[in-house]
């Protein structure tokens, strides 16, 4: 027991030398998601409305929670989790955690044309504009131009620029 | 005074539980987040990041109450084996006669009988074999775990779905992609007793989409010594318990197609004194070979019906050979069995209904060669004594269902089906099973089942059409609090008619409690501890069930040291006292918890992880209880402490 207890201080000590370089996942997709969204132009956008930034069935925790409302294109963030393809046609954006791929995929279907930033964490899933990638310890992220293309949304030259790989 | 330390024993567990979770709560509860949308962007894509750990999602849509555990567990609290990975998942219990390693779940755990009524599927294969109803779970698994990508064991009746026979459950098991592995990976293991370990593995996901993933892997150990009791004096027999194993296993992917096939062959050398030997210097030879090849062919075959199609080809050989003498007969001996089968399966899933996913579905299985067959001759001459062989009937099993996940409102369910199999020698079976998911609120979930699921005889237990039968309810509770923390307990209860045993033949009813938490923080520490109750008799005579505890308690605990490149694991498992192989069932096996730590360093040097593990920490004395042996005992004593370091390095 003693060697446990010993054990356990040691260890508690030792989280807090945690590097300080590095930022936890979900912070840095929080904000990879807010840069995103700052970076591209919704033409038909009501600038009156809340942006809403919505989780597919899964938000980021309390990173997601540190974006509620935010100010972006003069509009306030709101993050929302949703469920189904209905209420996500009120989303501007709309992100697609990996856990939930499966059932996201029919949902990217249903939402073919809408003008819904979809970002995804999975290559398989064709038809969303981004998606992130871990990339030998960062995030990386894939921008699919033709998507854009098909939903009237303006990606700035800036994502392209940062963008690990962009697809016509 | 004995009652009273075995007490302060017991409640050493829950203390022990208790200090973890607190400890873990120190070391990670921080509500607040770093808000990064300061930061340019072109910063925060040079920034590294701690990877996050949400809980797994459950795969499988069982309305029971699953476990999961992923690579990342494995690799985190350093699993060498499959029975390991279960052993860490709750209310689950195994333990060891020496030779293999037995499973227990939900309160059912005679010795002796073999794994096999809780189905071991790998990517959808059954991977038990046919002749014992044994699902290898040690060095003698058909897989090396570093190829598991994650285990799910989904207890009861709601099983069925998934297997003929899965009459306890079901371990679906699903192997890494090549992509998964990307590159060739070199790893050397070497532990006490000189074990050692190599593997070499390749996997690629090439441009063209096609996914390659080939291991080779080998063990080797020189065993433990084990003492006696001869005549009242303690003799060791040195050198009786040396194990071997190899490993291949294949697989590939392209388009719709998958192709895989796995090999293993273990030799253990088997502790002769229990078998009532002198104290030879040769010991026995046990081997178990097992192997298989499947494809699997998934289509799209409109928008609204898929189709996946197998075949495969599967087989199991045993060797039991003593070359010197067992139990004085002057005679040598040689055992083996063969079981071979081949099969295929159609499942067809529709979507044609709003709210219906239905899934229909036929399987073909034939198990086309049993064969057993023993030499004895003579020791000196080598004149053969005695031989036998038998052949027994091969079967043919056929079996169709359906199934229907209706989803009655978005947040109430039902799933309801049912299983229906055959056998030329005059065996059929019904399996049926329904269960009603209610989703009170978002993060609430409440899953009723109750299924009958039905087992039919391996080669080795006769040639009964009566199939063994269990009636299971199940009711679940869970809640996700948020992605990173839940909440399950279960209630369940079963009853097992038409035992298929060669001991004991009661029906039993079992029933039990089991409740889990796990946490997951967003520096990366993740906790999980769970506590089962359990009761479980044989209706005949009331009598407990043998070597069933009431109490099991684990813990897990993996944490950050230094980010990702050193983090610790620490397992707790509590088994609580649990009665012996007898028939009045009132002397009982010493309960006990063990330690198990590990240290893995994750890229601290560039492309290589180094895994360190202690098991059994502060090595405590325990057995696990076997069934009747020659020698009369009926606990044997397990390992103490053990150390294993592995190093696996990444070619990229």
């Amino acid at each position: 027991m003693k060697f446990l207890q010993n054990f356990l201080i040691f260890m508690i000590f030792l989280c807090n030398s945690l590097s300080a370089d590095a930022l936890p996942e979900y912070t840095l997709k929080a904000a990879y998601l807010y840069n995103f969204a700052l970076l591209t132009d919704w033409p038909n956008m009501n600038k009156a409305d809340d942006f809403n930034l919505c989780f597919f069935r899964e938000d980021l925790g309390i990173a997601s929670n540190a974006l509620q409302n935010k100010v972006l294109h003069n509009q306030k963030l709101k993050v929302l989790t949703i469920t189904t393809s209905e209420e996500a046609k009120d989303c501007q954006m709309l992100f697609i955690p990996k856990s939930e791929d499966k059932r996201g995929e029919n949902i990217i279907q249903k939402l073919a044309g809408f003008p819904i930033l979809l970002v995804t964490e999975n290559s398989t899933i064709s038809d969303a504009h981004i998606m992130i990638a871990r990339d030998s310890h960062k995030l990386a992220f894939d921008v699919n131009l033709h998507t854009f293309k098909n939903t009237d949304l303006n990606v700035s030259s800036r994502l392209l620029k940062l963008a690990r790989r962009v697809e016509p | 005074m004995f009652n009273k330390i075995s007490k302060i024993k017991e409640y050493s567990c829950s203390t022990l539980c208790c200090l973890l979770f607190f400890s873990s709560i120190l070391i990670a509860d921080d509500q607040t987040s770093i808000d990064a949308t300061s930061i340019e962007f072109e910063e925060l894509l040079k920034t590294e990041y701690i990877p996050a750990s949400h809980i797994a999602n459950q795969i499988s849509n069982a309305a029971s109450a699953v476990s999961i555990v992923t690579a990342e567990d494995i690799k985190d609290y350093g699993y060498r084996t499959l029975g390991e990975i279960l052993g860490s998942m709750r209310g689950v219990q195994t333990f060891e006669d020496y030779t293999y390693t037995y499973l227990a779940g939900r309160a059912y755990s005679s010795p002796g009988e073999y794994a096999g009524r809780i189905a071991v599927l790998i990517d959808g294969y059954r991977a038990d074999d046919s002749m014992f109803g044994q699902a290898y779970l040690g060095n003698d698994g058909i897989l090396d775990v570093s190829l598991i990508d994650r285990v799910e064991y989904i207890p009861g009746g709601s099983s069925a779905g998934y297997s003929n026979g899965a009459l306890l459950g079901v371990i679906n098991i699903i192997t890494k992609k090549g992509s998964d592995k990307d590159g060739l990976q070199v790893a050397y293991g070497h532990g006490n007793y000189d074990s050692r370990s190599r593997r070499i593995s390749f996997g690629k996901m090439f441009d063209n989409g096609a996914d390659i993933l080939f291991s080779a892997s080998d063990y080797d150990s020189l065993g433990r010594d084990y003492t006696y009791d001869v005549g009242g004096v303690q003799t060791v027999q040195a050198n009786q318990h040396g194990e071997e194993n190899k490993r291949l296993l294949f697989k590939g992917s392209y388009n719709n197609i998958i192709l895989m096939a796995a090999w293993a062959k273990r030799k253990i050398d088997l502790p002769t004194y229990s078998y009532g030997a002198v104290l030879s210097d040769i010991p026995v030879i046990n081997s178990d070979e097992n192997g298989f090849t499947r494809l699997v062919i998934d289509s799209d075959l409109a928008r609204d019906l898929k189709l996946s199609t197998s075949i495969w080809y599967g087989f199991y050989k045993f060797g039991f050979k003593d070359p010197v003498s067992l139990s004085q007969m002057n005679s040598l001996m040689d055992m083996q069995s063969v079981a071979r089968w081949y099969g295929g399966d159609l499942k067809f899933v529709g979507t044609w209904f709003k709210d219906h996913v239905i899934s229909l579905g036929s399987e073909y299985r034939y198990d086309f060669e049993w064969k057993y067959s023993h030499i004895f001759s003579d020791i000196t001459s080598g004149d053969v004594w005695s031989s036998s062989s038998k052949l027994y009937t091969p079967r043919k099993t056929y079996s169709i269902y359906g199934y229907d996940e209706y989803y009655v409102t978005p947040t109430l369910g039902l799933n309801y089906g049912m299983r229906y199999e055959t056998s030329n020698n005059g065996y059929h079976a019904l399996s049926p099973q329904a269960a009603v998911i209610w989703n009170p609120r978002r993060s609430t979930q409440l899953k009723l089942s109750t299924g009958m699921t039905n087992r039919q005889v391996t080669a080795s237990e006769g040639a009964n059409i009566i199939p063994e039968r269990a009636r299971t309810t199940e009711l679940v509770i869970e809640e996700n609090v948020d992605r990173h923390t839940k909440w399950l307990a279960s209630v369940y209860r079963y009853r097992i008619g038409n035992r298929i045993s060669w001991g004991k033949t009661s029906d039993v009813i079992a029933h039990g409690v089991e409740v889990e938490f796990e946490k997951h923080w967003e520096n990366s520490t993740r906790f999980r501890t769970s506590y089962a109750y359990q009761n479980a008799y044989e209706v005949d005579n009331s009598l407990p069930l043998i070597n069933t505890p009431h109490h099991i308690a684990k813990g897990n605990l993996s944490v950050p040291i230094i980010d990702e490149r050193l983090r610790s694991g620490i397992e707790v498992q509590y088994l609580g006292k649990r009665p012996l192989y007898t028939d009045t069932r009132n002397e009982f096996a010493p309960s006990h918890t063990l330690t198990n730590l590990t240290f893995l360093s994750h890229e601290w040097i560039s492309n290589t992880d180094l895994t360190f593990k202690i098991r059994n920490v502060f090595n405590k004395q325990y057995g696990d209880v076997v069934s009747l042996q020659a020698n009369g005992d009926l606990l044997y004593p397990q390992n103490g402490r053990t150390f294993w370091i592995e190093l696996e390095y990444n070619f990229r």
